[in-house]
């Protein structure tokens, strides 16, 4: 298995199959931060699609001193909460259609599903969007402080606080629910 | 909850998370010994991080209209003679409306000339634009 900083620079000389590759590598890293943070299959595909898109044209501008995932991680983050901005509107018109068309559910839906009845990620769509995602991206991806303070463009104090007050909610919300 | 436990509150959370080191950490782990509120609290938050660590991965759906510009490209004798189909077909119709062969007796020596030279200034410029974006 070639390195992703391999991989990157071959995509850099125009070989597309090596931005397959890691395509291939991160999409379920990708899916799973976007599912987490924005709670919804169709949602988090959409924003799967959009984030590989932009760190394609954008791998120019990569920083190879960064490692590739934390970059790909912090831009599909930025991805899902410009993404929930536009949502609100479109959520009316998603409902319609769902309703259209007829039930499919894969084994795929059904997990996907099963998640979203769980009681943590339930618990996690209670927080304010952006601490949602500093959550995820310092528990879940175990990216630095550093790099999300900066994906979400606010101080690192900030993100600490956001993580001392996600916790204590989320702390606070499990006791309520399993008491 | 005693008010010092309040006070130490943030130093737990970043205990917790090991940010906390020197006299603050020794502080801390004084108080917490002999306090099972904060010691709880310890314990709780570091469930939820566990938790959130833990959480499963999600297999991403196999979407088929995901493609980065990968398509096999057209060789580039093929492109090029794309890029070529514009220009020549803005000549055809340029000669076709515009163009009509000039009668010798009616014209000073220079005037086609020119008019081939505005003309042909337009083209090259097409031209050219059209093959940078094209290749
Ligand atoms: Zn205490």
């Amino acid at each position: 298995m070639p390195e992703d900083a391999t991989l990157v620079a071959q995509c850099l000389r125009g070989d597309t199959r090596a931005f397959d590759a890691l395509v291939e590598r991160y999409r379920d890293r990708v899916f799973s931060l976007a599912f987490r943070i924005l709670g919804e299959a169709s949602a988090a595909e959409d924003a799967m699609q959009e984030s590989f898109l932009r760190a394609y044209t954008r791998l120019p501008l990569y920083d190879p001193a960064q490692p590739f995932s934390t970059w790909l991680l912090c831009l599909t983050a930025r991805v899902c909460l410009n993404a929930r901005r536009d949502r609100a509107t479109e959520l009316r018109y998603l409902e319609q259609a769902a309703k259209a068309m007829p039930p499919v559910a894969t084994l795929e839906e059904r997990l996907y599903e099963r998640e979203q009845r769980r009681t943590l990620q339930r618990l996690l769509m209670r927080l304010p969007a952006p601490q949602r995602a500093a959550m995820l991206m310092y528990y879940y991806e175990e990216l630095p402080i550093a790099e999300v303070a900066r994906a979400l463009e606010v101080p690192e104090g900030t993100i600490k606080t956001w993580l001392y007050r996600g916790r204590e909610s989320l702390r606070r919300w499990l006791e309520e629910e399993l008491a | 909850m005693r008010s010092e436990c309040k006070h130490l509150e943030p130093l737990v959370h970043d205990y917790a998370e090991g940010w906390l080191v020197g006299a603050e950490r020794e502080r801390l782990l004084r108080h917490l010994v002999d306090c099972p509120d904060c010691q709880e609290k310890l314990k709780a938050w570091s469930a939820v991080g566990r938790a959130l660590r833990e959480l499963p991965r999600l297999p991403a759906p196999v979407s088929e209209s995901f493609a980065p510009v990968n398509e096999n490209e057209p060789k580039f004798a093929l492109r090029l003679a794309l890029a070529m189909c514009l220009p020549v077909a803005l000549m055809i119709t340029a000669y076709s409306t515009q163009w009509q062969s000039p009668k010798w007796e009616q014209l000073t020596p220079y005037e086609p000339l020119l008019r081939l030279a505005e003309r042909a200034q337009d083209w090259v410029l097409t031209l050219w634009v059209w093959l940078r974006g094209v290749l």
